[in-house]
């Protein structure tokens, strides 16, 4: 028998800086660490049984990332949340366990949209007018951006440069300033085709509007959008 | 208290530095915070001590040496060892270009306000980095110019047995096993720093100098004659020593292990458990240094590392654990211990390597106890291709060994075999070339009739590097050119799909060499090469050799000189204040029964070759009949 579990955890703190592939290894050793049942693959190379939401791009901060193990003996949530947090690294922490079915949906069918929150904060310091001024800017961008039919840039991929088209990925995009000290953007994004993209380059186009006047701070990936984890 | 020690870099700085990970390659090599690093409060009471490494992080990460101090250190209560590891060239950029010293893993604090600087000397070619760290941590580059409010900078390692190279830069170096000898310098530091007010740091040097096993190379002078060679050794201290005998840790069950390594967050190039299951090797290759050095053989118990490796597993959750040492075939329960580790662990998820195999069934036996699934390489050192060349440099393996080694691997269903030969050897003719030529040619073709299409040979050839300390030291390099030609001829003869050849860097190889016997007068050149943007000179990419010639040309010194030069049986060696054990004599007799052709037995496997450790294997309790 194996049991299959469902976790939401955190990627914060020195862990942002981690790739995926580093993090799936540090994730395994945690798991050996705390002496977890874990299931184990056939084969040359035995590996755990364990896979991951969609990579998050290195520096951003995930609030709340999701992964699905496999288990050789049923543990209590809550037991093996305790376990494992009590020998994870600084910046890595299991927030929520779920024991799932193991007649389910995979993970890259189940999530349907990524919500992204980043930080634009001035240079300088500014008062109430200009930050309205500001926000306009961009809200007016984003209205245009929105507006476009599609929005190519080029990525640079093994095979040399690729034209993506980012206007299907992007869901919606919002803008809060409430105090002076910055402007909050939260951006959702489709995930098509488990093809969650990144980021990067649409947080770039918005900070660029406001260019010379605010650097981009924290950049967050706030969590994912499904059907049942809503 | 004399210096004012920040905590850390102020908050400012913080904010650029996080700015700063995000715009590098690999941040994770900065940020520190990995499960198991140490932190610690920092009251004004500790010492502080930066265990730097000159080379990047996934590097230095990877030596068991660091670990071990990193580990001893912080168990004391009055002390913190913290890391720093050479900077990438992009981090390095951005250091600057942001104003931000080079600053420790665990607290980012500049590296200008530690007390002590431990440098890890693994390689020569790191020297220039090591000058990089000092600068990008705002510290004077030369020990005459640091004075009792500049952290007292050390070093040892293997590396540390022919100091004089950097003897201009480091205050103090220590020779041979650092496990016990680095508490005797804290608690004499300690007691030093109690009291610095009204001490110097000369009275700090010369109650250190008192300790077995360290040299202080501003105590000395040495004198040289018109031609170059040194004439004499002069001590400018009473206390000082004129001989350095190594130290040694006399029983490693007894000797600290470090059971709760820091894990990296990113992968590194040793990510797994390092058991060290012996230390010493006694085969006697002429032109080993290590086996020199590290004399004589010490072994951990078997019961010893089961507990050490379960400790280890259960503190790191590290799905392979290594054996390591010289020869790892060579200890003498390696089967049990082999098969115990296994049985363990095979059904959690843990493999077991044995990084370095001796020529002979027996080693294929025990890699395939470890790898009885999943078979990759196996790798074997052969070194040379005659029966002549072999009694040169005493590695007692013959070609039917070698044959029959790699026959029965292939039985044992590995496809993929690396092997190591070296060039450049003392006494080399035409034929010994032929002789790897033909040995590569048979192992081919034993594999394509053995395992056919998805066989491949992976063979490394290096040019001999005559190093300090070993019965070669008196001998000339190869020249560049002669070492070229020989591997062009055989790259020339060995043309196949299934082998990739790899060679060293002539030039490499070349400074290296200088390097390895170089005297204190190098430190110049050292230096003016640092300044004319030399680093990471064993990475391919940035090695610039032509920076390095024209730094010797500025200070009228010969790279052949100290590289292709033979040197006389009486010649005084830069090194020679440095005791390793073994006499000098003893090198002596045994370069010259190489010029003779004769072997020299492994003394575990027959009597005691008198070596000059005799007093010393009376002591631990090793028994050798004597003739």
């Amino acid at each position: 028998m194996s049991y299959l579990y469902r976790m939401k955890y955190q990627k914060n703190g020195p862990l942002r800086f981690i790739s995926h592939l580093d993090l799936n290894q540090l994730f395994r050793r945690v798991l050996l660490r705390a002496d977890i049942p874990v299931e184990l693959t056939e084969g040359y190379n035995p590996r755990i049984k364990v896979s991951f939401g969609p990579a998050l791009p290195l520096g951003i901060e995930g609030w709340q990332e999701i992964t699905e193990i496999v288990l050789k003996e049923p543990l209590a949530e809550e037991e093996l949340k305790g376990k494992i947090n009590k020998v994870a690294p600084s910046g890595f922490k299991i927030l929520e366990v779920e024991e799932v079915s193991n007649k389910r949906i995979p993970l890259s069918k189940l999530l349907r949209q990524a919500s992204y929150l980043f930080y634009l904060i001035p240079v300088d310091a500014i008062d109430a007018n200009k930050m309205v001024y500001y926000h306009n800017k961009i809200e007016q961008y984003v209205k245009c951006l929105l507006d476009r039919k599609d929005i190519k840039i080029k990525k640079e991929s093994k095979k040399g440069l690729k034209e993506v088209d980012l206007r299907p990925y992007i869901s919606k995009i919002n803008i809060f300033s409430k105090n002076n000290d910055r402007i909050i953007i939260c951006l959702i994004l489709n995930i098509e085709a488990g093809v969650c993209i990144n980021p990067n380059p649409i947080i770039q186009m918005l900070a660029d509007v406001v260019k010379d006047y605010f650097l981009i701070g924290k950049i967050i990936r706030e969590k994912f959008i499904s059907e049942s984890l809503i | 208290m004399i210096i004012d020690r920040n905590h850390k870099n102020n908050n400012r700085n913080m904010i650029i530095i996080n700015k700063m990970l995000g715009e590098v390659e690999k941040p994770g090599r900065y940020t520190g915070e990995e499960y198991n690093e140490i932190k610690k409060e920092n009251d004004q009471q500790l010492i502080n001590i930066a265990l730097a490494f000159p080379d990047l992080y996934e590097i230095g990460m990877s030596y068991l040496g660091f670990k071990i101090l990193y580990d001893i250190i912080n168990k004391r209560e009055d002390s913190w060892a913290e890391r720093v590891f050479s900077p990438a060239l992009d981090f390095e950029k951005s250091l600057i270009k942001n104003d931000i010293p080079l600053f420790s893993l665990e607290s980012f604090r500049p590296l200008s306000e530690f007390n002590i600087i431990g440098f890890s000397l693994q390689y020569e070619m790191s020297y220039t980095n090591i000058l990089n760290i000092l600068h990008l941590g705002r510290i004077p580059l030369r020990a005459r110019n640091r004075d009792k409010e500049n952290p007292l900078i050390i070093a040892g390692g293997p590396v540390a047995f022919n100091p004089e190279p950097l003897a201009e830069f480091i205050d103090l170096f220590v020779i041979g096993d650092g496990e016990e000898v680095i508490n005797e310098i804290i608690d004499i530091y300690k007691d030093w720093y109690g009291k610095s007010e009204n001490s110097s740091k000369k009275e700090l040097l010369n109650n250190l100098v008192r300790l077995p096993g360290i040299y202080i190379p501003s105590f000395y002078q040495v004198n040289y004659h018109t031609d170059g060679r040194i004439s004499f050794f002069q001590k400018n201290e009473k206390h000082a020593p004129f001989k350095i005998r190594k130290r040694i840790v006399k029983n490693l069950d007894k000797t600290p292990f470090p059971i709760a390594p820091i894990v990296p967050n990113i992968d590194v190039v040793h990510n797994r458990i390092t058991l060290e299951v012996f230390r010493g090797c006694t085969r006697g290759c002429r032109f080993c240094q290590a086996g020199i050095i590290y004399r004589p053989v010490r072994e951990r118990s078997v019961g010893c590392l089961l507990e050490l490796a379960e400790n280890s597993f259960i503190n790191t959750g590290y799905e392979e654990i290594s054996l390591s040492s010289l020869s790892s075939s060579d200890y003498s329960q390696i089967d049990s211990l082999t098969k115990k580790l296994v049985d363990c662990y095979q059904n959690r998820g843990v493999g077991i390597s044995l990084p370095s195999l001796r020529i002979d069934n027996f080693s294929v036996h025990l890699a395939n106890q470890t790898q009885r699934v999943r078979k990759t390489g196996l790798t074997f050192a052969p070194e040379v291709g005659t029966e002549r060349m072999n009694k040169i440099i005493n590695k007692n393996v013959s070609e039917e060994d070698l044959f029959r080694t790699v026959q029965y691997a292939f039985k044992m269903g590995w496809r993929r075999i690396k092997l190591y030969f070296m060039v450049g050897l003392p006494a080399e003719t035409q034929e010994d070339i032929e002789g790897i030529i033909r040995l590569i040619k048979k192992v081919e073709m034993m594999g394509r009739e053995k395992v056919g299409k998805k066989f491949s040979l992976n063979i490394s050839i290096n040019a001999l590097i005559p190093k300090p300390h070993t019965p070669f030291q008196w001998v000339a390099q190869e020249t560049e050119e002669e070492l070229n030609k020989k591997f062009r001829y055989i790259i020339q003869k060995i043309r196949s799909n299934s082998i990739s050849l790899s060679f060293s860097d002539t030039k490499l190889a070349l400074l290296e060499a200088v390097f390895s016997r170089g005297d204190r007068r190098l430190g110049d050149v050292l230096e003016e090469a640092f300044h004319r943007g030399c680093k990471f000179d064993s990475w391919r990419e940035h090695f610039n050799f032509k920076s390095w010639q024209e730094s010797f040309q500025k200070f009228g010194l010969d790279m052949a000189f100290y590289a292709h030069r033979e040197r006389g049986k009486d010649e005084i060696m830069p090194w020679d204040l440095i005791d390793c054990g073994v006499s000098k004599q003893y090198l002596w007799s045994e370069w010259e029964k190489a010029i003779q052709e004769a072997n020299t037995d492994d003394c575990r496997q027959s009597i005691c070759n008198s070596c000059g450790l005799e007093d010393i294997c009376q002591e631990i309790g090793i028994n050798r009949n004597n003739s």
